[in-house]
């Protein structure tokens, strides 16, 4: 068991070596909320040489990006995985840790959804009807109130998200065609999601680089001044680097 | 007490009113939509609007929720008034030409044409029933969802909340259910109007109207009957 | 010796551009001498990457990882600076190595950027070095709060969120308004596309604006403040997040600030993506967890805000302007711009134009100002065409109202806004009705969808101006739009319906004849609208390098690699896709008149 525990470590650490990322995940976890069987150290061990990357990751590059946040999760899922028993339960526990972290008071809705999202990529309606129990709401209001804000989705999302910029500078310099040229190629309409789940498609306001424009953003990068036959070569390009 | 000046007419208003409710007071017809005595003003339809002139010219306020203030001064049916508010009508009944609340009050503030193609939808996105279901319900068991082309009224996920008790208020509130008249010829978008004032009506017939019921000539009843006895 | 990364992370590349250059500086051993550091955006955004040397103010343009090399031994040990490297004027082919003479800055006058690619904004030192926290220290022990707002009066502020009302006028109504506690919120929910300059200002002095809101919540009597940025800002949140903490650790904010009685704090909430939620009602709402649905003024949010209480909402660039009035002056602020709009502007000059970036002048400058001098006119000789101020709310200005000098009486005459600060210039290729459809289709996205003439009348004239471009307008539709453009204009609940018909309406007053030209001739003379237009390939450019035909989705184009290729005109659907990808551009468009002369041909 002992020697077990100390192998689970250097996997974990390992795998954070790899994808050098930290997370806020020390919050995840509720001591109290976690019954007898489980393994603290182990758990400890995770969360304690993700805190010391991400330190060492911040202290770098001074700056956490999306994605590096999202391959934390994927491998703290795994290396949390050797420690609970079912995946649902970690799950439910990381969703509870979230939830838990902030004060009970109704007007926090937002702030948990979003909280809720950055770790799940998505809310499920189970989620959000532990989010309205916590917060005494129905789930009428929470979900009246999540649907009123377009960052949140209801389902996940593909593998791969493709920004692009419809704002008014990307507009003028031919983002429309790139929108066109996108669908066409992947065959989906902006907001949705390719059937194999690689990619999601969808359009923002403004990206807040005009400059740049027209302007794409390719999961956590953003590529400026693309035509669509640039862009179906990223896109082409994306698909091989991921399968 | 604040003192308003409300179509010429000084009136000292107990505060906390707003100016629908001191025009109804003085009986100064304003038609609403979305405004339901007995829940929170809510100023979406639009219909209630009133222009408030000040000393930088004037603008136009939702009489349902704007509050009296001392020497407010307030046009109900100025020009403009009542431009926007039979555009306003206009893009409603686009929505929705099956409803009989709006195109009886189409054909009381007199309007003869939609110039909008029909949607014919099933709802105006007034939000009573909305606030109808929680605020004299007190269950809140349907809500407003998505917003801008794609709001809607729903409960969560397309499904029968749990909260809904089928009181039926929804239904009783809602402005939409009750259909209109189809008359002879159903898609056109505004309907004949029985209510409209300017369609030959049986003063025409009487020199003057000598109606039981105390109408005006609205009805058109008289005059239809009239009219086929003639053609008989 | 400071260096300045443009545009912070927004660029692929620039963590490797940082790590190459601490890499050359270690290589020549020059680590002694040579600080590498990072600051905010410099506003020239066009030009980046781009490093600059201080103390002198070199300034380097396009700088790539593989060119820190170059730069560390070149300019530190040849003490020369790399040529390839500077800005190069395009009039006059001469390279300028001075960061302050080239044209870009040396017609701008920047206050509210005073600090935008000097300092570092993840370090509080920089900040208090350059002055920063002097304003605070003075008006808490030197004014009362009465005279803090006397002061702001004084000088003539307006708001910089769009609207233009007087600031010191509002908190005055603030501290007036009875209810405790009082609230103050700054409105950084930038949503407006073509507008970046309070992310901007967020990621590169988060600390001036940290000093504006703890002055104002002094003046007010204000204890909490919230800060609403968008969620599609996280360097800017971050930076902003990293700012209060140091802040807070150095006494400025907390309880006691400044070992006085005062006491005031930040908490920083994150927008989820609604641009109605700009509009103040909206933003009090969201803030307080429920749906963004504005509601009628008054009562305004300064007498009943968040909770019910007493709140001021200001915008980022306003609070970012106040230390500056309180340090040298509200005389010496209200001597800089015009009669009624006093001080400095910031717009986000993008869209058809050499040099896009972010730039501050003082009201008065005239548009041509802005645009020719400052921005280098529109490039690839092309003609200038209008100007789009002030986002969705706004208008289009055209050409003849070039030397109309910018301030919020003359825009509002002109019937558009100055609103957020986005300048969107236009070219001949931009098709007016066209850009009218994509605002208007932008606001039936964004509109909350509450009131009436918002949600179902900008979504008639949407499908009006959509007619019109597919070609099958009529004359009457234009009266129609006009009449729709005033009632939604007159009876939308909130600031977004009032607003949303404006770039409409201008486009009818300044352009009209583009619009006649697409309902009478059915031919749009920007060639932008595909129903009215046919592409056609120009046999003498195409070089047959098939890349069109690869990119075609419907295989409309025909040809070998190496031969002329053609389209045939019954698969092409107008996308336009091929004329993008072209790179010989050997495509082109031909308008109605010239398919006739091409079919009689």
């Amino acid at each position: 068991m002992e020697s077990q525990k100390t192998k689970n470590r250097k996997e974990s650490e390992e795998d954070f070596d790899d994808n050098p990322t930290g997370s806020m995940s020390t919050v995840l976890v509720d001591k109290e909320e976690i019954d007898d069987h489980f393994d603290y150290e182990a758990i400890d061990g995770i969360i304690e040489s993700s805190g010391r990357i991400l330190k060492e990751i911040q202290n770098k590059y001074n700056y956490l990006s999306k994605n590096d946040i999202k391959q934390v999760t994927i491998s703290l899922n795994e290396a949390l995985s050797d420690v609970f028993p079912i995946l649902e339960e970690i799950d439910e526990r990381i969703l509870e840790g979230i939830i838990f972290a902030k004060e009970r008071k109704a007007t926090n809705l937002i702030p948990i959804l979003q909280a809720v999202q950055e770790h799940f990529d998505y809310l499920s309606k189970m989620t959000m009807k532990r989010i309205s129990e916590y917060l005494d709401l129905s789930l009428n209001e929470v979900y009246s109130v999540a649907t009123f804000y377009t960052q949140f989705k209801y389902e996940k999302p593909g593998e791969h998200q493709i920004t692009l910029c419809s704002g008014t500078a990307c507009f003028v310099k031919g983002g429309n065609i790139l929108l066109d040229a996108a669908e066409k190629h992947l065959n989906i309409k902006s907001g949705e999601t390719t059937e194999d789940r690689m990619f999601t498609l969808e359009t923002v306001s403004c990206m807040g680089c005009c400059a740049l424009a027209p302007a794409v953003m390719i999961d956590d990068e953003i590529h400026g001044h693309l035509k669509p036959s640039k862009l179906i070569k990223l896109l082409q390009k994306t698909r091989k680097g991921g399968s | 007490m604040p003192t308003i000046k409300i179509d010429g007419i000084d009136f000292d208003s107990p505060p906390g009113w707003t100016v629908l409710e001191v025009a109804r007071f003085l009986g100064l017809d304003i038609p609403t939509l979305c405004h339901y005595d007995g829940l929170e003003p809510w100023g979406a339809c639009r219909l209630c609007l009133v222009e408030v002139f000040d000393a930088n010219g004037s603008k136009l306020v939702s009489s349902c929720t704007h509050p009296v203030s001392e020497g407010l001064d307030i046009k109900t049916a100025t020009k403009r008034v009542i431009k926007t508010r039979n555009m306003v009508l206009e893009l409603l009944i686009s929505e929705c030409p099956s409803s009989k609340v709006l195109q009886d009050m189409a054909s009381k503030l007199g309007l003869n044409r939609v110039r909008i193609a029909p949607k014919w939808k099933d709802c105006i996105l007034c939000g009573l029933c909305v606030r109808v279901c929680e605020e004299q319900m007190m269950a809140g068991a349907i809500q407003f969802g998505n917003r801008g082309q794609h709001l809607e009224v729903s409960p969560p996920f397309d499904i029968k909340s749990d909260l809904c008790r089928q009181c039926g208020a929804c239904m009783q509130i809602c402005p939409v259910i009750t259909l209109r008249c189809d008359g002879a010829d159903a898609a056109t978008v505004l309907c004949n109007g029985c209510y409209n004032e300017t369609q030959p009506s049986c003063a025409d017939e009487f020199d003057s109207y000598d109606c039981w019921m105390g109408l005006k000539g609205e009805c058109g009843t008289c005059y239809q009957v009239i009219e086929t006895k003639k053609e008989e | 010796m400071c260096e300045g990364l443009g545009c912070g992370g927004s660029k692929p590349g620039m963590n490797e551009l940082r790590e190459s250059l601490i890499q050359a500086v270690d290589l020549h051993n020059l680590s002694d001498d040579v600080k590498v550091d990072f600051t905010g955006c410099h506003g020239f955004c066009q030009k980046g990457p781009i490093v600059v040397i201080e103390p002198e103010g070199t300034f380097y343009t396009h700088v790539k990882p593989k060119d820190a090399n170059a730069i560390i031994k070149q300019h530190f040990i040849k003490s020369e600076p790399v040529k390839r490297l500077l800005y190069k004027d395009a009039e006059t082919g001469k390279y300028i190595q001075n960061y302050d003479e080239v044209p870009f800055y040396k017609n701008q006058q920047r206050i509210i950027l005073r600090n935008c690619g000097h300092i570092n904004p993840e370090k509080i030192e920089d900040y208090i070095s350059e002055g920063g926290y002097k304003a605070l220290q003075k008006s808490l022990c030197d004014y009362e709060p009465l005279e803090v707002i006397e002061e702001i009066k004084k000088s003539g502020l307006r708001g910089r969120g769009g609207a233009g009302f007087s600031t010191g006028m509002k908190w005055s109504f603030c501290r007036q308004s009875p209810g405790e506690p009082k609230y103050i919120i700054c409105n950084a929910d930038e949503g407006d596309p073509g507008a970046f300059m309070d992310r901007s200002i967020l990621e590169a002095d988060p600390h001036s604006v940290i000093e504006g809101m703890i002055i104002a919540a002094y003046a007010m009597g204000a204890t909490k403040g919230y800060i609403y940025v968008r969620a599609e800002y996280p360097v800017a949140v971050r930076r902003f997040r990293i700012a209060t903490e140091d802040a807070r650790i150095n006494r400025f904010l907390g309880e006691n600030i400044l070992d006085t009685n005062f006491s005031f704090d930040i908490e920083i909430y994150e927008g989820a993506g609604a641009f109605v939620c700009g509009e103040e009602t909206a933003l009090i709402a969201s803030i307080m967890g429920k749906r963004g649905n504005p509601v009628p003024r008054p009562p305004y949010p300064t007498t009943t805000g968040v909770w019910g209480k007493p709140t001021s909402i200001n915008n980022v660039k306003t609070f970012a302007t106040v230390p500056v009035i309180i340090n040298r002056g509200a005389e010496w602020y209200s001597s800089i711009g015009t009669e009624d709009s006093k001080g400095t502007a910031i717009f986000a000059l993008t869209g058809k134009i050499t040099n896009s970036g972010l730039i501050e002048v003082q009201f008065g400058t005239t548009l041509r100002e802005i645009i020719f001098d400052i921005g280098g006119g529109v490039p690839n000789g092309y003609e200038f065409k209008g100007v789009q101020t002030g986002g969705p709310s706004g208008g289009c200005l055209p050409a003849s109202l070039l030397d109309l000098p910018v301030d919020y009486k003359n825009m509002a005459q002109s019937g558009s806004i100055l609103g957020s600060g986005g300048m969107i210039v236009l070219d001949n290729n931009d098709c007016m009705v066209k850009l009218a459809n994509y605002f208007l289709n932008f606001i039936q996205e964004e509109s909350c969808g509450k009131c009436v003439p918002c949600r179902v009348g900008v979504k008639a004239m949407y499908d009006i101006l959509q007619r019109i471009i597919d070609g099958q307008g009529e004359m009457e539709d234009l009266d129609l739009l006009e009449e729709l453009a005033d009632t939604v204009k007159l009876a939308s609940l909130c600031g977004l319906g009032q607003t949303a018909p404006n770039p409409v309406l201008t486009t009818i007053k300044y352009f009209r004849d583009e619009y006649i030209s697409h309902i009478v001739d059915k031919s749009c003379p920007a060639k932008e609208c595909q129903a009215l237009i046919k592409f056609a390939i120009d046999e003498g450019l195409c070089t047959g390098c098939t890349i069109c035909f690869q990119s075609c989705p419907t295989h409309a184009i025909i040809g070998r690699k190496g031969e002329r290729h053609t389209i045939d005109p019954l698969r092409c659907t107008q996308c336009g896709i091929c004329e993008a990808s072209c790179p010989s551009k050997a495509i082109i468009k031909l308008d109605r008149c010239e398919m006739e002369k091409v079919v009689l041909v």
